[in-house]
């Protein structure tokens, strides 16, 4: 704070020095420029107090004082008092107003903005329904521009216009006709610069859009489609929003509060399952199905961003979970162990394909599947090929499993709820939850039979009965002991042998180890441990080796772990200490005396972290 | 006259979004795409006359 220089006599300035002083003491939180008044009646009555002088011969003091030093102080004369007026700065103005940049001005900038009926995507009028933030996305046009311009027109030298005709859309015609028609109806490169009418596809793919819709559908439908979904979801403006394959404007969306997620919650809850969108519509607002589809969209959309809550639908019925409701299926096998157990279903090893072709699959609409020993004793199914084809995929994106339901038309028309794990990147899916079902009705090798119904997340599930009740000694699990043992069983469904090990055809079977899973991920060391359990000795002391057919490795290693045989014949041909015997499907193994449990296991997967679910 | 590049997923998704609030209830992608197409092909060629 500068402090201002005093005009008059000695008396004066001391007395003008003072009021300055008691007026910025008044003011000590005033900004340097603004106004503070002080009246001359309080001034007067304060210093006469201070210096013990007459009240009037003070105020006649103080207004001569302060006549002299204008610059510093201003007189105002009001009805009722004289004002004083001065600042901290020691000047009796405020400063001009700067009007330069106003806010109001900044406002109306750019000199066009947005129309007003696009103000929407400016400001919104509604709160926001989100509790995550939603990452802003930069347009791939400026990195496109930013680095692609010559690469375009090499590009676009490179890889021609498609020109999509009605001739050359054929959805009977192979890959190879498909590519070959597509190269003969090449566009020029300079048409490509210089028509209006081609589109760029992100990823460079220029599409001609002269053609009928249809025409354009036909070929590149399903990359529109995607790039339609990443478009819709990158879009900075976020002007629509989307939930699995459906669409609406954001500003269409319903917002649902913490009350209503509560409510939800306790409704999937007291179910004590996973339940479908429309049933939790109609708990909790009391709206039937196809009543308020904008209500249903955004009940799913915004369940979808909560983190309790979990999707577990598959396309066609939206089914919705809680992180607390009960684990469904056995927690005897990890999450990671199965995944790796169904690897060799994704390695071209699946041959469930071959009694029935995915077309009739599709079109019959049912499966018939033969449980292994490990299926059976674990309630898994695991999810060949033709078992794919028939149960409902899953909508989202990044989903890895849904919830079915199954019902047993053989047991009062029973229903289960069963986990499908789907197949990703190299790992296999699968189905658990059957336990019960498999351990009350059925043996190892059953024959069951999956269909479809007409809701996308039921099917049935029956087994052959049609035969008369056989009595064999099986192989069962003891998981009081950790081993396997034979135990006599009378059962009435049909069973195929070579998956149904019994006393009679495999006596030393339940010499088999029950391997710790852990154990069970390295395929090499459940082979050995089969071949030197189930196979014929035919070495010495010194040289053991042992004879085993394919088929019985298949029949000893699907009582640790699930495979097919074409994976055991590729495992026996892929080992280094395996033979072929002379006769076909015989092998002879010959392992070293000296060879070390996880020699023959050195390129397998090595053990993964387990599913939080676990 | 300048003729402005199609970027697919993003040119004109105003439009459709706006075709999409007349419709007053979600949409399948497929619909979605489909309006979409016919939105793009109806600039393409209109700016194709002009140009």
């Amino acid at each position: 704070m500068t402090v201002p220089t005093f005009q008059g006599n000695d008396e004066q300035q001391a007395l003008a020095a003072e009021i300055f002083q008691l007026m910025v003491l008044q003011a000590s939180f005033y900004a340097d420029d603004a106004l503070i008044r002080q009246t001359l009646d309080n001034l007067a009555a304060f210093l006469a107090e201070k210096h013990k002088r007459e009240p009037d011969a003070m105020a006649t003091s103080i207004e001569e004082a302060i006549a002299v030093n204008t610059a510093v102080f201003r007189r105002e004369e009001a009805e009722a008092a004289t004002y004083y007026i001065t600042t901290r700065r020691g000047v009796p103005e405020p400063l001009p107003v700067d009007t330069s940049h106003t806010f109001a001005q900044r406002l109306y900038e750019p000199e066009n903005p947005l129309p007003v009926d696009d103000i929407s995507v400016v400001v919104s009028t509604t709160r926001p329904t989100l509790t995550t933030v939603e990452p802003v996305y930069i347009s791939d046009y400026w990195q496109r521009a930013s680095d692609t311009a010559p690469a375009i027109a090499d590009a676009a030298a490179a890889a021609p216009v498609v020109d999509v005709t009605p001739s050359t859309v054929s959805t009977g015609e192979t890959a190879a006709a498909e590519g070959a028609a597509d190269a003969a109806v090449a566009v020029p490169a300079d048409a490509l610069a210089d028509s209006p009418a081609v589109m760029t596809v992100a990823g460079g793919v220029p599409v001609d859009l002269r053609h009928d819709v249809a025409d354009i559908l036909a070929q590149h439908g399903d990359m529109l489609r995607a790039e339609l979904a990443s478009g819709i979801d990158k879009d900075p403006l976020r002007q629509m929003v989307r939930f699995g394959n459906m669409v609406l404007p954001e500003d269409r969306l319903i917002n649902l509060g913490k009350k209503d997620l509560g409510r939800i919650r306790d409704d999937i809850s007291e179910a004590n399952e996973p339940l479908l969108d429309t049933v939790i519509q109609a708990d909790v607002y009391n709206q039937q199905v196809g009543e308020n589809e904008a209500m249903r969209f955004s009940l799913n959309y915004r369940l979808g961003r909560e983190k309790d809550f979990e999707y577990v639908g598959v396309v066609g019925a939206n089914l919705w979970s809680l992180k607390t409701l009960p684990h469904i299926g056995t927690r005897n096998v990890k999450t990671s162990e199965m995944a790796q157990f169904t690897e060799y279903l994704m390695q071209g090893y699946d041959d469930s394909l071959q009694e029935r072709p995915l077309a009739t699959i599709a079109e019959e609409g049912f499966v018939t599947h033969r449980l292994s020993f490990f299926e059976w004793a674990n309630g898994v199914v695991v999810l060949t090929a033709a078992l794919n084809a028939l149960i409902a995929q899953p909508l989202l994106d990044d989903q890895r499993r849904a919830v079915l339901r199954f019902v047993m038309p053989q047991d009062a028309a029973a229903e289960m709820l069963v986990e499908v794990r789907y197949p990703v990147g190299s790992r296999g899916g699968w189905m658990q939850g059957f336990d019960l079902f498999f351990n009350d009705f059925l043996i190892a090798g059953a024959e069951i039979t999956i269909a479809r119904t007409e809701e996308p997340h039921v099917y049935t599930i029956i087994y052959d009965e049609s035969v008369d009740g056989q009595t064999r000694d099986v192989l069962v699990p003891d998981e009081k002991k950790n081993r396997f043992v034979f135990e006599e069983v009378t059962y009435y469904c049909q069973v195929d042998l070579a998956l149904s090990p019994d006393q009679a055809s495999f006596p030393q079977i339940r010499n088999l180890k029950a391997l710790p899973m852990s154990d069970r991920r390295r395929a090499n060391t459940v082979l050995r441990h089969v071949i030197e359990t189930l196979g014929e000795a035919v070495g010495t002391a010194t040289e053991p080796a042992y004879r085993i057919t394919a088929q019985t490795a298949h029949t000893g290693f699907n009582v640790l772990r699930p495979a097919s045989l074409p994976y055991i014949t590729a495992l026996l041909n892929d080992n280094q200490y395996v033979q072929p015997a002379d006769e076909a499907g015989v092998y002879v193994f010959a392992p070293p005396l000296n060879m070390p449990d996880e020699a023959d296991d050195a390129d397998d997967t090595p053990p993964e972290d387990d599913n939080s679910d676990e | 006259m300048e003729t402005r590049t199609i970027l697919f997923g993003e040119t004109a998704l105003d439009i459709l979004a706006q075709w999409l609030r007349e419709q007053g209830e979600p949409r399948t992608l497929d619909d979605v795409l489909q309006k979409y197409l016919e939105i793009l092909r109806d600039i393409a060629l209109r700016e194709t006359e002009q140009a």
